[in-house]
């Protein structure tokens, strides 16, 4: 094992190095970390607002409840959580609306409570990522954000990114000299 | 150097891929922003995969009409078995990446590494144990014929199944995967075709990659056949 054993601690301290480089490059990339929370739910908002508006275009009937859950789900929520959960936030919610026994449901909402019980009833993840998918490619087509979101993490700006793609290359580099080491070896052997 | 400018020719295009993938401007699109950059390695990737696979697919083959023929040598007709077994094996390797950047990119947009409903990926994953059981089936054979014309014809099952589970089901089920269930494919995502100028070279870098380290573990095995057998 010898020298490959180093060559793994090495590996996997890299890779695990990268990884946090890479979950902070790429989690901010959601949204722009440089923005402060309250933009970052209204940008959010606007989105869903915007999801909204669809979803209506979807079925004829513009539901007053729907705008009421949103609002209350957003604002029940902090920042954090509003954008850990935005991928989910639409669960389901269109399929459903097609559903008559659901729609019943919907109209007998008559309160806050109900409100509430009625999101923690419905949002289910499974649901939610099939929805969400369809919704969100249908906002890819029309979207026009009210907020400009500047998808440049500042980490490019400082100029980390190059350092990971500097670890990248790196290890490209190992992987192409150990094939063609790899091959010389083996084109000695042959003759 | 003549021989070999398919190999300089894919590390050149995947250092391309590498760096100017990375730096490089890309659509602003909602979920996926940033990790859109994930569309480089991941799906080049399984590209690789499919063609390395068709490759073993073909070898299979080869190795079944040359085997019957009567004035062919030994030698010769297993230079074909080997030559699909390497395949079929970087496929498998190649198969994992491709499983292990998608997980990495589901967990940033779906929010979670493996979504319970997506038939691509559970689609994805049966090919790759039906290619695993591929390598059980040559190690529980011990004689090398049987042993090679067992496992060409086990992969033209595999490599038909693998099309079935990745390419037709998951388009006729619900799919967070581009190109089903009224997502669009792929060419809708590129606004602008800055895409398509880092994917396509990286669907043939990645590939070049794949037949590269598919012949070095072909020349593998044949140097040890050869010690096994001539000496």
């Amino acid at each position: 094992m010898g020298k490959g054993k180093y060559f793994l601690i090495i590996l996997f301290t890299v890779l695990q190095w990268q990884k946090s480089f890479a979950d902070d490059v790429f989690r901010g990339m959601h949204i722009d970390n440089s923005l402060d929370a309250k933009s970052k739910v209204y940008l959010v908002k606007d989105l869903l607002h915007k999801t909204q508006a669809l979803f209506s275009n979807l079925d004829s009937t513009n539901h007053p409840i729907i705008s009421s859950i949103y609002d209350l789900y957003i604002d029940s929520l902090s920042a954090k959580s509003v954008l850990n959960l935005y991928p989910s936030i639409h669960k389901g919610l269109a399929e459903d609306y097609k559903n008559e026994a659901f729609v019943t449901e919907l109209n007998a909402i008559t309160g806050e409570k109900e409100i509430r019980n009625f999101i923690v009833n419905h949002f289910e993840i499974g649901q939610a990522l099939k929805f969400n998918q369809a919704i969100q490619l249908r906002l890819i087509k029309s979207h026009a954000s009210s907020v400009e979101v500047d998808m440049m993490d500042p980490m490019y700006k400082q100029g980390k990114l190059y350092v990971v793609i500097g670890v990248i290359l790196t290890i490209f580099t190992v992987l192409i000299l150990t094939l063609i080491r790899l091959e010389k070896k083996i084109n000695q052997l042959s003759h | 150097m003549a021989k070999n400018w398919w190999k300089i020719l894919s590390v050149i295009i995947l250092i391309y891929v590498l760096t100017v993938g990375l730096i490089i401007e890309v659509p602003s699109l909602d979920v996926l922003n940033e990790t859109i950059r994930n569309l480089f390695f991941h799906v080049p990737m399984w590209f690789a995969m499919i063609f390395i696979f068709l490759g073993g697919l073909i070898k299979g083959i080869q190795y079944l009409h040359h085997s019957n023929k009567e004035n062919a040598s030994l030698e010769d007709v297993l230079a074909f078995d080997h030559k699909s077994n390497a395949m079929i094996r970087t496929g498998i390797v190649f198969g994992f990446c491709g499983l292990f950047t998608g997980m990495f990119w589901a967990n940033y947009t779906w929010g979670t590494y493996w979504p319970d409903d997506d038939p691509k990926l559970h689609g994805s994953a049966i090919s790759l144990l039906i290619y695993i059981a591929y390598l059980l089936l040559r190690n529980s054979i011990k004689d090398e014929e049987n042993k090679a014309k067992i496992a060409a014809i086990y992969s033209i099952f595999a490599f038909v199944m693998m099309l079935v589970f990745i390419g037709y089901y998951p388009r006729t089920q619900d799919s967070l995967h581009p190109g089903a269930e009224g997502n669009p494919g792929f060419n809708n995502y590129d606004l602008d075709n800055t895409l398509k100028l880092i994917f396509y070279p990286a669907v043939l870098g990645w590939t070049l990659l794949a037949f590269w380290i598919a012949s070095i573990k072909y020349k593998f095995y044949r140097i040890k056949w050869e010690k096994e057998n001539i000496s």
